[in-house]
C-alpha cells in the first residue's frame, strides 16, 4: 500500500466512523416501539415515557371529531378486541373512517389516552374480488 | 381473449427457458448457430409478451369485466387514459409491463450487437432470459393477470382515485424503465466475468444504458415525489417510507457507479469495485421489489401481500450468490493496473464520493430494515422515522454536495497545493459574497445558510471551470465567447453533461433547504373568515358541490388570496368522493382531497380542504413551502444533463476505436 492509499484510508475511516455515529445516535433519538394495544395495557406504567407505535383499526362509532379545535378522538382496536383511546391534534387523513386500519405514534398521557403525534391510514389491503367471490359462492 | 393471453404467456415461459439454456450450450459446443437460435428465442419472447400486452390493453379499454384484473382496476366510467394506465396500476399488470420493457431493451441489445461483442452475447442473452423465466413463472403461477372472474358482473370496481392523477401516468413506468434498463449493464458485467473478458469493452458497451437507466430512475423518483406532493395532500414530497427508500437505494449505488466507472475507463482503477457496484445495484433493484411486494416491511403504500415476494426473495439470493461467486473467482483477473497516486487528486474525490454514496445507501437500508434488525437482535420491533433519516442524510448530502464543488478544482492524478489554492480563490470569494446575500435575504440559521452557501460554491466552481475553458478556447481559436462556449460544450458532451447534472443537483438542494422554513396553519372557518399565514391572507368565500359522474361528487371551496394587501386571485381546493362499486352492488365511498397549489420560484402556497363540517364551517390546512419548485427544476436539469452526456459523440467514438484496436487485444489475450 502506498502513502496516498494510506492517507485515503485514514480519510475514509473518518467518514465511515462519522456515518456510523450518525446512524447509531439517530436510532436512539428517533426509534419508536411497535406494540399491540393489549401489550400496552398489560405493561402498566412501563408504557409511559416510551415512544409507542400502535397498529390497529378504528373502533366503529368511536370517532369524535372536534373540528373547531382541530381535535380528533377515537379508539384504536387490535385483533384481540382490546381498545385504547387516542387523541390526535390535527386533521384526519382522507381515508380515515370506521374500521380503517391505522398506525398511530405517540406517548401515553396519565389518563391512559395515547396522545398521537402521527396518524397514518394504510390503504385497505388490495381489493381481491375473485377471492371474495370464491369464498361467497 | 383471456385464453389467448394465458396461453401466450405460457408459451413465452417455455421459450424463455430455451433462450436461457441454449446460448450456453452454444458456447459449450462452439456453435454460433445455437447462440443465434437463443437470440431468436429471446426476440420471440418479446413478440409473445407484446401479444399478451395487446390482449390485456384490449381487455382494459374494452371493459372486459370477465377478467378479474380489469374488474379490479377499471370501470365503465373511467377515462380511457386511466384505463390504459391500469396496465401498470396493479401488481399483475405491472409484472407484464416490466417484462415487456425488458423484452424491448433485449431486442435493442441483440440488434446493436449482431456483429459486435459476439463473445459476450450468449451470456448476456442467457442472463436476461433468466429474468424472463422469473417473471414468466410469476405470471403463469403466482400472479396470473388473465385470471377470470368466477361469475359475470355488470361493471368494474374502479381505479383507486389516488391513482387517477397525471403523476401516476408517468411515475410507475419511468421507475420501471430505470429498473429494467439496468438489467442490461448487469448482464454485460456478469457476461464479462463469465467469459473472462474483463477489459473495458463491457463498460463502454453499457455506458449509455447505465445513464439511460439512471435518468429514468431519477425521474421515476421525482415523479413519485411530485405525485405525493400534489395528490396525497400532506404538504410534503418525501416521507422516507420504505417504498420510497426501495427506489432511492439503487439510485444511490447507480450514481456511485456512474462516477467510479470513469476511473476505470480513464485510469484502469477500481475494477473489482465497479463489478461489485453493478451487482449491488441490480441486487437492490430486486431487493426493493422484494420488500415492497412481500409485506415484509409495513408501509403506507400497500401493494397487498402476496406470494410474489417469495419469488423475488429467492431470485435475490440467487443473484447475490451468483455475482459474489463470479467476482471472487475472477479476483486475480480483475487486478487494476493503476493505484491512487495522491490524496490531493480528482481520483480521490471520486473515491470519497463513492464512499459517501455507499454510506448513504447503507444508512437508508439500515433505517428501512431497522424494524427487522431490532427484532432479530433485541427481540423488540423498533421503527425509525424521518428524524433518523434527516439526521443521517443531511450531513452526508451536504458532504457530497461539497465534494461536487471541490472536484473540478483539483486536477487528475496529482495536484499541487499551490495550484489547488489558486483554483479555489475566485469561487471562494464569490461564495462568500453570495453567502452574505443569503444571510441578508433571511437565511439566518446555521444549517440552511451553510447549505445554500455550499450550493453557491458548487455553482461558482462549475462556472469558473467553464469560463476558463471558454477563455482558453476563444484565445487559441479566435472564436467569440458564444461560439467558444457552444464548441467547448459540444466537444466534450460527457463532461459538460455531467456539469449540467451537477447544477441540477444544486437546484434540488436549494429546494431541500427551503423545507427548513416550511410553515403551516390549520383553521376552521365560516364564509367571510380569514386565515393568515406569513404575509398571505386567505378569505374563505363559499363552496360549490357538483356531481360530474355517477361515481364522483366534488365539493369545491373558494378562497381569495391576498399577499401584503395585494389581490393575487382565487384558490379552489376540492374534497371529492369517489364511489367504488363492488360486485354485490355495495358502494364504498372513498374521499380524496385535491389540494390547490399556487407556485412560484420563491415559495408554494399549498391549501388543503380538510373537511366540510356539519355546522357548515370548513376546515383548511394551509402550508407555505419555500423553494419547492427548485426541486422540480433541478430534477429536470439532471435529466437534460444526463441526456446530453449520453448523446452519441463521433469524437468519443473515434477515441474509443483508437484505444480499442490498440489496447484491447492485449487485454483479451491475457484473459
Amino acid at each position: 500500500m502506498n502513502k496516498a492509499q494510506k492517507k485515503f484510508l485514514a480519510g475514509a475511516s473518518i467518514i465511515v466512523l462519522a456515518i456510523g455515529y450518525l446512524i447509531f445516535t439517530g436510532v436512539n433519538a428517533s426509534g419508536s416501539y411497535y406494540y399491540t394495544v393489549s401489550e400496552v395495557q398489560s405493561m402498566g406504567s412501563k408504557a409511559k415515557n416510551v415512544f409507542l407505535r400502535l397498529e390497529g383499526s378504528v373502533l366503529p362509532g368511536s370517532i369524535a371529531n372536534d373540528a373547531a379545535n382541530l381535535k380528533l378522538r377515537f379508539r384504536i382496536v387490535d385483533k384481540s378486541k382490546h381498545s385504547l383511546p387516542v387523541e390526535y391534534k390535527g386533521i384526519a387523513p382522507d381515508m380515515f373512517q370506521d374500521e380503517t386500519s391505522v398506525v398511530v405514534e405517540g406517548q401515553l398521557a396519565d389518563d391512559g389516552t395515547l396522545i398521537a403525534t402521527k396518524l397514518l391510514t394504510s390503504c385497505p389491503s388490495r381489493y381481491d374480488a375473485a377471492k371474495e367471490m370464491k369464498e361467497a359462492s | 381473449m383471456n385464453e389467448f393471453g394465458e396461453y401466450t404467456l405460457l408459451v413465452a415461459l417455455f421459450v424463455s427457458v430455451y433462450a436461457m439454456v441454449v446460448p450456453l450450450l452454444g458456447v459449450k459446443f462452439g456453435s454460433e448457430q445455437l447462440i443465434r437460435s437463443g437470440e431468436r428465442a429471446a426476440l420471440t419472447v418479446f413478440a409473445l409478451h407484446t401479444l399478451a400486452s395487446v390482449a390485456l390493453l384490449n381487455a382494459l379499454l374494452g371493459n372486459d369485466f370477465t377478467i378479474d384484473y380489469v374488474y379490479s382496476y377499471t370501470n365503465s366510467e373511467l377515462h380511457w387514459i386511466y384505463a390504459l394506465t391500469a396496465f401498470w396500476a396493479g401488481q399483475k399488470g405491472s409484472l407484464l409491463f416490466w417484462v415487456w420493457m425488458l423484452g424491448l431493451f433485449t431486442t435493442l441489445v441483440i440488434m446493436q450487437n449482431r456483429h459486435r461483442n459476439r463473445n459476450l452475447m450468449p451470456f448476456v442473452v442467457s442472463i436476461i432470459s433468466s429474468v424472463f423465466v422469473l417473471f414468466g413463472l410469476l405470471m403463469v403461477i403466482a400472479s396470473p393477470v388473465f385470471e377470470r372472474m368466477p361469475f359475470l358482473v355488470k361493471d368494474g370496481y374502479g381505479l383507486n382515485p389516488m391513482l387517477q392523477n397525471p403523476g401516476m401516468i408517468f411515475h410507475p413506468p419511468t421507475l420501471y424503465v430505470g429498473f429494467v434498463a439496468f438489467t442490461v449493464p448487469f448482464a454485460f458485467a456478469m457476461a464479462a466475468l463469465l467469459s473472462n473478458r474483463l477489459g473495458d469493452i463491457w463498460i463502454r458497451t453499457t455506458r449509455r444504458w447505465t445513464i439511460f437507466a439512471w435518468i429514468f430512475l431519477t425521474f421515476g423518483n421525482i415523479f413519485g415525489a411530485n405525485w405525493a406532493y400534489v395528490e396525497l395532500g400532506w404538504g410534503g414530497y418525501w416521507a422516507w417510507d420504505p417504498v420510497e427508500n426501495a427506489s432511492f437505494l439503487p439510485w444511490l449505488t447507480m450514481t456511485a457507479y456512474l462516477h467510479s466507472v470513469m476511473l476505470q475507463e480513464k485510469k484502469d482503477m477500481l475494477k473489482v469495485w465497479n463489478m461489485t457496484l453493478v451487482a449491488i445495484t441490480f441486487a437492490l433493484i430486486i431487493f426493493g421489489t422484494f420488500i415492497t411486494r412481500s409485506g415484509l416491511i409495513s408501509s403506507v403504500h400497500s401493494f397487498g401481500e402476496s406470494t410474489v415476494g417469495i419469488y423475488f426473495g429467492v431470485f435475490l439470493v440467487l443473484v447475490t450468490a451468483f455475482s459474489t461467486y463470479l467476482i471472487v473467482s475472477r479476483l486475480p483477473l480483475l487486478k487494476s493496473k493503476n493505484e491512487l497516486d495522491s490524496v490531493l487528486s480528482r481520483e480521490s474525490t471520486f473515491m470519497f464520493n463513492n464512499l459517501m454514496l455507499l454510506g448513504a445507501a447503507f444508512a437508508v437500508l439500515w433505517g428501512t430494515m431497522f424494524p427487522m434488525i431490532s427484532e432479530l437482535v433485541r427481540g423488540q420491533k423498533i421503527t425509525v422515522g424521518p428524524p433518523f433519516f434527516n439526521q443521517v442524510m443531511i450531513p452526508i448530502g451536504l458532504g457530497l454536495l461539497l465534494l461536487t464543488g471541490i472536484c473540478p478544482l483539483i486536477s487528475w492524478r496529482k495536484a499541487t497545493w499551490v495550484n489547488t489554492r489558486k483554483n479555489f480563490i475566485t469561487p471562494l470569494i464569490l461564495t462568500m459574497i453570495a453567502s452574505a446575500i443569503f444571510f441578508a435575504l433571511g437565511a439566518n440559521e446555521p444549517l440552511p445558510l451553510f447549505s445554500l452557501t455550499v450550493c453557491a460554491f458548487v455553482t461558482f466552481t462549475i462556472g469558473t471551470e467553464i469560463a476558463r475553458g471558454v477563455l482558453a478556447r476563444s484565445n487559441t481559436n479566435k472564436e467569440n465567447f458564444f461560439k467558444a462556449t457552444i464548441n467547448l460544450v459540444l466537444r466534450n458532451k460527457r463532461r459538460y453533461g455531467g456539469y449540467i447534472v451537477h447544477i441540477g443537483v444544486v437546484c434540488c438542494f436549494v429546494g431541500f433547504t427551503g423545507s427548513w422554513y416550511n410553515t403551516e396553519v390549520e383553521k376552521t372557518v365560516r364564509p367571510g373568515d380569514e386565515i393568515h399565514i406569513k404575509d398571505y391572507t386567505l378569505t374563505y368565500l363559499k363552496y360549490d358541490s357538483t356531481q360530474p359522474k355517477t361515481t364522483l361528487s366534488e365539493i369545491t371551496a373558494w378562497l381569495l388570496v391576498e399577499q401584503a394587501g395585494e389581490k393575487l386571485g382565487y384558490v379552489t381546493p376540492e374534497r371529492n368522493t369517489h364511489i367504488m362499486r363492488d360486485w354485490r352492488g355495495g358502494e364504498q365511498p372513498q374521499p380524496t382531497s385535491e389540494v390547490a397549489i399556487r407556485t412560484t420560484l420563491k415559495e408554494d402556497l399549498y391549501v388543503i380542504f380538510a373537511s366540510l363540517n356539519q355546522d357548515d364551517s370548513a376546515t383548511f390546512k394551509v402550508h407555505v413551502n419555500p423553494l419547492v419548485k427548485w426541486l422540480w427544476v433541478g430534477a429536470f436539469l439532471m435529466g437534460i444533463g444526463g441526456l446530453f452526456a449520453m448523446w452519441p459523440d463521433a469524437r468519443e467514438r473515434k477515441r474509443f476505436l483508437a484505444r480499442h484496436t490498440s489496447a484491447e487485444p492485449g487485454q483479451e489475450a491475457r484473459a
